[in-house]
């Protein structure tokens, strides 16, 4: 499904050359549940970003289900990203200006749809994750947790292939943390969806089925 | 603390660019306005030289060109008739002609080649004898046209100060003649024409004759003689006749003197008007055009107080945003005006500089006679209140705000942790 | 999709009152502006009460004669017209009539001043006058040089106390005429129709005007239809070459043409060619559009200002936005509805101050008779700037948000 191929990345300012990720090589088969983990800064989030489009490496190729990015233009990594990729971050990144349902409805903006279509979606996504009941509701008056419930019923609300999720319990405590471990391994298990999820935390790394390694910006054993 | 402050200006650099263009256009256009103000408020200290109390303008409309000769004739005898018969009139003073006079719309302006290479313009007016007395000008040198000139082979002439001063130095000008070099390319002059083109003697000379008032510029002036009886058929013909009345003439006087000219000349129009209102409507072309730049100047000057606010006040929250999240004490808020200040004085400082930079640079320019007569005082010191003006104009913007988000700020601060 | 959109700008922009506040300001300062100077314009060369057939008429009110060294303008002159401007093709009328010049009336020790106008009887047919007592002068008055006047509500205020005037006499420039007629007041920024009193000009002292190619005439040329105007302005230059200029020493050419009433207007504006007898219209339109471009240059860069810094501020949900997909298009659309929401606003509060304007203008009374207002049209313009308001104080903001580096914004937006 996803596919890295001696990915470099390397950041440069006037002065100084940071190396995040040298000599990666990674391939996820679909329907897989993977963990990435390693000391902080050691280049987990940029590798994330590479799988998810947002970033492209300095050297290396992507691939997503066979289809190398590097002759992509902006507009088809967009598409693509659209369609197949959902998103899930440590610190929700929810409009606190929209309603909960608005908010899920993001993606299904830039897809040919009637509003009537859209909040149809949003609303099964949100039945998924269980939130049904605070649809009109705004972010602020949600829990850590609930937040990122929304969050993850967002990222699925266009039932994209793979879901990249960058420490999705790392603002939440740990019974919440585990609700939404359990919503991750539930997506995985019943619609494979390949999911890769940036952790430091060891526990939640076991519930995933396979677990990655990187230490200044290699993979390690 | 200065490296700090420069290297902050500069991360922000788009913004504060933008804003240092606007308060630069700001400066240009009051400049502007300054620089009229003040031009106008330097003229007015200067005499005019005549007096306009109780004295009327009568603008005559003839209807008819005159190229032909004879109707020329007649119609000079008509004015020479016009004028007796207004003279006869016991509420009317004084009776003069002319083809212009203090604050009308007609200019007529005309230079010549000086020997030795120069070249002076000035101001001409052509009257007849009656306008010293009219207009109670002071002669300075030398006397008014009279009778005595009749008789002349040459063309008196009267100036003003200033263009004696620039034709003859510092010498008497008096019965001197103008020393006019005649155009290289004209044709050979037969004896009629050369007998014509009589060379200018100067009669007299006047401090001043400021015809478009007292916020004009000063500027060199030329009196011709006009003469009602004179047989020249090529002597120029008045546009206005002039009359002062006697004190006590009440306004409604003006129905009896237009009558009296109308039983004369029953085919011309005469418009009435006095010279005082002349001077208002004159004035008014004066002051318009500064207000009109004035408004714009005062729009741009909102635009940037708006701009800068914003500005300030974003540039403040930010800070206190910063502050807040090191957990600082309320004792570093006051740095944070300061920064900001500062801040503003760099972006105004450029700007200024800037403009005073293009604005040396006039000077320099070729520019039409009438930007060219300012003074350089005056232009020194627009350039200086306009460069206090804006200094205040942006502090005050950055004052306000900054204090205001500074005391609103701090329990925010918290907030946006 | 839209609704999206506008639910989101309104909660934006009363999240941050205190930009939106200033922001609004200096929009609807400016919107004001520019919808007053629209007023105006569609109030002196719009459609006018008096003149509903402006659409098929032509004017002829600016001469101009140059030679190698000398140029001479002014207005037409009398025999101009009267010699060559009658039997052009495609005319259905032509009216001639001298430029307005002020007159006095000495009444019981007053003075009153009032502007008259010498026409023909066409000047009446062409036009519309809104008769409030008897009627128009006709074709034997003007032949026949009868004394008689039409005169406006003003003048019958000022003359004869506002009492009837119809049959009674008055004196103006040391004539007397009998009043035929009383119309409504014209608005004095309406050049063509404008004045107190109109006269028959067989009345004028001297006929000296006859002999005139230049003076101080103009005419109006009305067609039979909207294709015939390029003709009868085609067909006028071309005659204009035979005519025998009063110095051919001076001058060699006259151009005097008959156009549009913008165009009459374009032609006195700085950077008209005079000499080319064609429409300047575009120069003139390029002109006003360049003035105003500059004058919305300050607000447009506050807005953009404030725009990009607001930008700033919403990172997070930028870098959401792309991350998920959004393509560039949608986020500067996005932004462009926001934006343009607020110029709208501001426009529309602009609108309404520049009612209480217009109404204090007119108040003032600046301009004689003239009542200023909006309408439709006006309402249509000001909208119009607000939104191209919008889009030029957007784009370039837009722009910025739709290139954030998602990562970099979701990382700045983290606090």
């Amino acid at each position: 499904m996803i596919q890295l191929k001696d990915i470099e990345k390397v950041y440069r300012t006037d002065r100084i050359e940071t190396v995040a990720l040298a000599d990666v090589n990674l391939t996820v088969a679909e329907g897989g549940f993977v963990s990435i983990m390693g000391p902080s800064g050691c280049g987990k989030s940029t590798l994330l970003n590479l799988m998810g489009l947002l970033d492209a490496p300095t050297k290396g190729t992507v691939q997503i289900n066979g289809s190398p990015i590097a002759s992509y233009s902006d507009r088809a990594m967009a598409a693509l990203r659209n369609r197949d990729i959902g998103f899930v971050f440590q610190v929700f990144h929810l409009v606190t200006d929209l309603s909960v349902l608005d908010n899920v409805q993001i993606p299904l903006l830039y897809r040919r749809m009637s509003n009537a279509d859209r909040r149809t979606h949003a609303e099964a996504a949100l039945d998924r994750v269980g939130l049904s009941a605070r649809m009109h509701h705004f972010p602020s008056q949600l829990s850590g947790g609930q937040q990122q419930r929304v969050a993850i019923a967002r990222a699925i609300v266009g039932k994209p292939r793979i879901l990249l999720a960058d420490e999705p319990t790392g603002n939440l405590d740990s019974q919440m943390g585990d609700e939404i471990m359990s919503i991750l391994a539930t997506l995985n298990r019943e619609d494979r969806t390949t999911i890769v999820m940036v952790t430091h935390d060891q526990q939640k790394a076991a519930q995933t089925s396979r677990i990655v390694r990187l230490f200044d910006g290699r993979q390690v054993n | 603390m200065t490296r700090h402050l420069l290297r902050l200006i500069w991360n922000r650099k788009r913004q504060n660019f933008l804003l240092t263009v606007e308060i630069f256009f700001s400066f240009l256009t009051l400049f502007g306005v300054v620089l009229l103000a003040v031009q106008y408020a330097n003229n007015a200290r200067h005499p005019i030289g005549y007096q306009i109390a109780r004295v009327w303008s009568i603008g005559v409309d003839r209807k008819e060109p005159a190229s032909d000769p004879a109707i020329r004739a007649r119609h000079r005898e008509t004015y020479d008739q016009l004028v007796r018969a207004l003279s006869d009139m016991p509420e009317i003073e004084v009776v003069a002609a002319g083809f212009t006079g203090p604050y009308s719309n007609s200019n007529w302006g005309s230079g010549t080649d000086l020997s030795g290479g120069r070249n002076v313009n000035f101001g001409v007016n052509s009257v007849t004898d009656g306008y010293r007395d009219l207009f109670d000008i002071p002669i300075a040198e030398g006397r008014w046209f009279s009778r005595e000139d009749d008789a002349a082979t040459w063309k008196p002439v009267v100036i003003n100060r200033r263009l004696a001063r620039e034709i003859f130095g510092d010498g008497n000008a008096v019965g001197q003649i103008i020393p006019e070099v005649s155009d290289p390319g004209d044709p050979p002059p037969d004896p009629a024409a050369a007998a014509k083109r009589q060379s200018k003697r100067v009669i007299g000379v006047i401090d001043e004759f400021r015809q478009d008032g007292e916020l004009s510029a000063p500027a060199n002036y030329l009196f011709y003689r006009m003469r009602l009886d004179d047989a020249d058929p090529e002597a120029n013909l008045p546009e206005r006749i002039f009359v002062r009345l006697a004190p006590g003439t009440p306004a409604s006087f003006e129905e009896s003197l237009v009558k009296r000219a109308m039983a004369v000349a029953g085919a011309w129009s005469f418009e009435v008007e006095a010279v005082e209102d002349m001077r208002t409507d004159k004035l008014r072309s004066y002051t318009t055009p500064l207000m009109v730049v004035g408004t714009i100047a005062g729009f741009l000057l909102l635009m940037v107080a708006l701009g800068l606010t914003g500005v300030v006040w974003q540039s403040v929250t930010q800070r206190i945003r910063e502050f807040g999240l090191r957990r600082a004490k309320g004792a570093t808020i006051p740095n944070v005006r300061t920064q900001v200040l500062s801040e503003i004085v760099i972006m105004t400082s450029l700007a200024v500089i800037a403009a005073v930079v293009l604005l040396a640079q006039v000077p320099l320019l070729p520019l039409p006679r009438d930007l060219t007569g300012i003074p350089a005082s005056v232009f020194l010191a627009s350039i200086v209140v306009t460069v206090i003006a804006i200094y205040v104009l942006t502090l005050a913007c950055g004052w306000q705000p900054s204090r205001l988000a500074t005391r609103i700020q701090p329990a925010e601060a918290l907030h946006y942790e | 999709m839209v609704r999206h959109y506008l639910v989101l700008a309104v909660k934006v922009l009363l999240r941050r009152k205190f930009f939106t506040f200033i922001s609004l300001f200096g929009i609807s300062f400016t919107l004001l502006v520019l919808t007053v100077i629209a007023a105006f314009f569609d109030h002196a060369l719009g459609p006018g009460q008096e003149e509903p057939r402006q659409r098929r008429t032509l004017y002829m009110e600016r001469t101009l004669m140059y030679g190698p060294h000398s140029t001479s303008g002014s207005s037409g002159g009398f025999k101009l017209f009267d010699r060559y401007a009658r039997d052009l093709p495609g005319l259905e009328r032509l009216s001639l009539h001298e430029n307005a010049r002020t007159v006095h009336t000495y009444l019981d020790g007053r003075k009153i001043s009032s502007t008259l106008k010498r026409t023909d009887d066409e000047y009446w047919r062409i036009l519309e006058f809104r008769f409030v007592e008897g009627t128009s002068f006709g074709t034997a008055d003007v032949a026949e040089a009868r004394f008689v006047a039409v005169i406006n509500v003003a003048t019958r205020d000022r003359i004869f106390g506002g009492w009837p005037a119809l049959g009674q006499t008055f004196e103006a420039d040391g004539q007397r005429f009998r009043v035929i007629g009383v119309v409504e007041n014209v608005s004095s920024l309406r050049s063509v129709p404008y004045a107190d009193i109109w006269v028959p000009y067989t009345t004028a002292k001297t006929d000296a005007f006859k002999r005139e190619i230049t003076g101080d005439w103009s005419a109006m040329a009305l067609a039979k239809d909207k294709a015939s105007m390029a003709a009868i302005h085609e067909e006028f230059n071309s005659r204009l070459l035979r005519v025998e200029l009063p110095n051919p020493r001076d001058y060699q050419a006259l151009v005097a043409p008959f156009e549009t009433r913008l165009a009459t207007f374009a032609r006195e504006m700085p950077l008209a060619d005079r000499k080319d007898p064609d429409s300047q219209v575009w120069r003139f339109v390029g002109l006003f559009t360049l003035l105003g471009l500059l004058f919305v240059l300050v607000p447009a860069v506050n807005l953009v200002n404030i725009n990009i810094s607001r930008i700033m501020e919403r990172a997070s949900e930028i870098g959401v936005r792309k991350a998920f997909g959004a393509p560039a298009r949608a986020l500067v659309g996005q932004f462009l509805v926001e934006n343009i929401l607020l110029t709208v606003i501001g426009g529309a509060v602009g609108f309404v101050l520049s009612i209480f304007v217009l109404q204090g203008v007119t108040d003032s009374g600046l301009f004689k008779y003239a009542h200023l207002t909006v309408n439709l049209r006006v309402f249509a313009y000001g909208m119009a700037f607000a939104v191209l308001f919008g889009l030029i104080s957007g784009v370039y903001p837009a722009w910025r948000m739709s290139r954030l580096n998602p990562v970099q914004a979701l990382k700045g937006g983290s606090r």
